[in-house]
């Protein structure tokens, strides 16, 4: 129906799909540059994207409702995201909706993505905020650091060490993969499918020596942010000696990397390596946590 | 005097549901107010009012408007309301249970148009 095709779309629609996505992500990434100056932020480390919503008066809320994330445009602008869904998909869906809020786009509701649907149909705008998440989360000169800084090759690199540079950013390792092939053209396809053949699951095994649905988080001394998000029941990977504030987080076990520790309650929680001078904050959600995002890691006071 | 006591039964509703929405236990909302657990307990089941002042702190802190909060807006916005800048056709995309509880929050959130 036409009118359901906005100007946007009718423009763009005369141009080939394959130019029309090179411009729209040349557009996504400049935009991304501009909104990391903006919050002082600079071109190559990982953000907090909840951090950066507050700097930029976009408020967040997490909902029990099914579906991707919703973007109000209002005089307060508010995003919604969808507390069901995985929590790295989470950030990668406030920055999409955040996205729409910075290209001016009216209010919308993304819907859920199943797998079955990854190819759906081209639609501009929706192209432009996912390719604007994509390098504001993952900025370019960021993605090739965190290789390099660890010694990793970024156009060979194995499935744990795509794990544990997505984990430094926030992101899905699929996501990561994705990124890389097509955004950023550091891995070719061949390599991207043969990554994309492990699953976080089995790379979870891997490191963990036991099967888990719960999610894990792999840090080391490279972790750049000063703080580290997670929810009540995910696995952290800490540096070993890692020294622990209160019972956010409780120790499992001594590990060939380092420390494993399990997130127990809501909270926050200093963390520090004295070895290697190293340092995060580990802020701790309850699952699938439904509110305002400013509350996201508030713990239970004590009774009275 | 009967219509009297179901407002006051809907106003106790409604700040259960916005502290639920906004993602804070009933601790931590007394935390927050400086108010002892039980207060906030009491005013949730009827059995307390809140003063004004608490009731505009309350507002703040859920990110609700005043008067959705004082149960003088509607429950709920209407799908063809204009305060939703959403068509109809991105409404759709939800299902009726959601769309639901996304109507409720529409309805409560704060806004520079209504905000009190």
């Amino acid at each position: 129906m036409i009118t359901n095709i906005s100007e946007f779309d009718i423009k763009f629609r005369k141009k080939s799909v394959i130019n029309q996505k090179q411009e729209l992500a040349q557009q996504a990434s400049r935009k991304s540059g501009e909104i990391r100056k903006e919050a002082n932020l600079d071109q190559k480390s990982p953000i907090c994207i909840y951090n950066l919503c507050d700097k930029l008066k976009v408020k967040v809320r997490f909902v029990d409702i099914s579906m991707e994330g919703m973007y109000l445009k209002e005089e307060e602008p508010q995003i919604l995201l969808s507390a069901l869904r995985p929590f790295t998909r989470r950030n990668f869906t406030c920055a999409h909706e955040l996205g729409h809020h910075v290209f001016g786009h009216s209010s919308t509701i993304d819907e859920l993505i199943k797998d079955s649907e990854k190819f759906k149909p081209f639609y501009p705008e929706e192209f432009l905020v996912d390719s604007f998440a994509g390098f504001l989360l993952m900025p370019t000169l960021g993605i090739r650091k965190a290789f390099t800084s660890r010694g990793w090759d970024v156009f060979s690199p194995t499935p744990l060490q795509i794990f544990t540079v997505a984990c430094s950013f926030g992101v899905g390792y699929e996501t990561l993969i994705n990124h890389m092939t097509y955004a950023l053209q550091i891995l070719n396809t061949t390599k991207a499918d043969l990554l994309l053949k492990f699953t976080p699951k089995s790379i979870r095994e891997q490191v963990l020596g036991f099967s888990s649905p719960e999610p894990l988080i792999i840090t080391d001394k490279y972790w750049s942010m000063p703080t580290l998000d997670a929810e009540v029941g995910s696995y952290i990977l800490l540096p070993s000696k890692a020294e622990v504030t209160n019972e956010t987080i409780i120790f499992q076990e001594t590990h060939s990397q380092g420390c494993l520790f399990h997130a127990n309650r809501p909270g926050i929680v200093r963390v520090y390596c004295p070895d290697i001078d190293w340092a995060v904050l580990i802020r701790i959600s309850r699952y699938q946590f439904v509110g305002l995002s400013q509350y996201r890691h508030l713990e239970e006071p004590e009774d009275e | 005097m009967t219509e009297l006591k179901d407002k006051k039964a809907i106003i106790a509703s409604r700040i259960r549901e916005a502290r639920k929405m906004a993602g804070l236990s009933q601790a931590q909302v007394a935390k927050i107010l400086g108010l002892h657990r039980p207060s906030v307990s009491e005013i949730e089941a009827g059995n307390r009012n809140a003063s004004a002042e608490e009731i505009a702190k309350l507002a703040e802190i859920f990110d609700v408007s005043v008067s959705w909060l004082l149960a003088e807006g509607v429950d709920k916005v209407d799908i063809h309301d204009s305060k939703i800048q959403l068509a109809a056709r991105e409404l759709q995309k939800l299902k009726p249970e959601d769309l639901d509880r996304l109507l409720i929050l529409l309805a409560s959130m704060r806004t520079g148009r209504d905000n009190l």
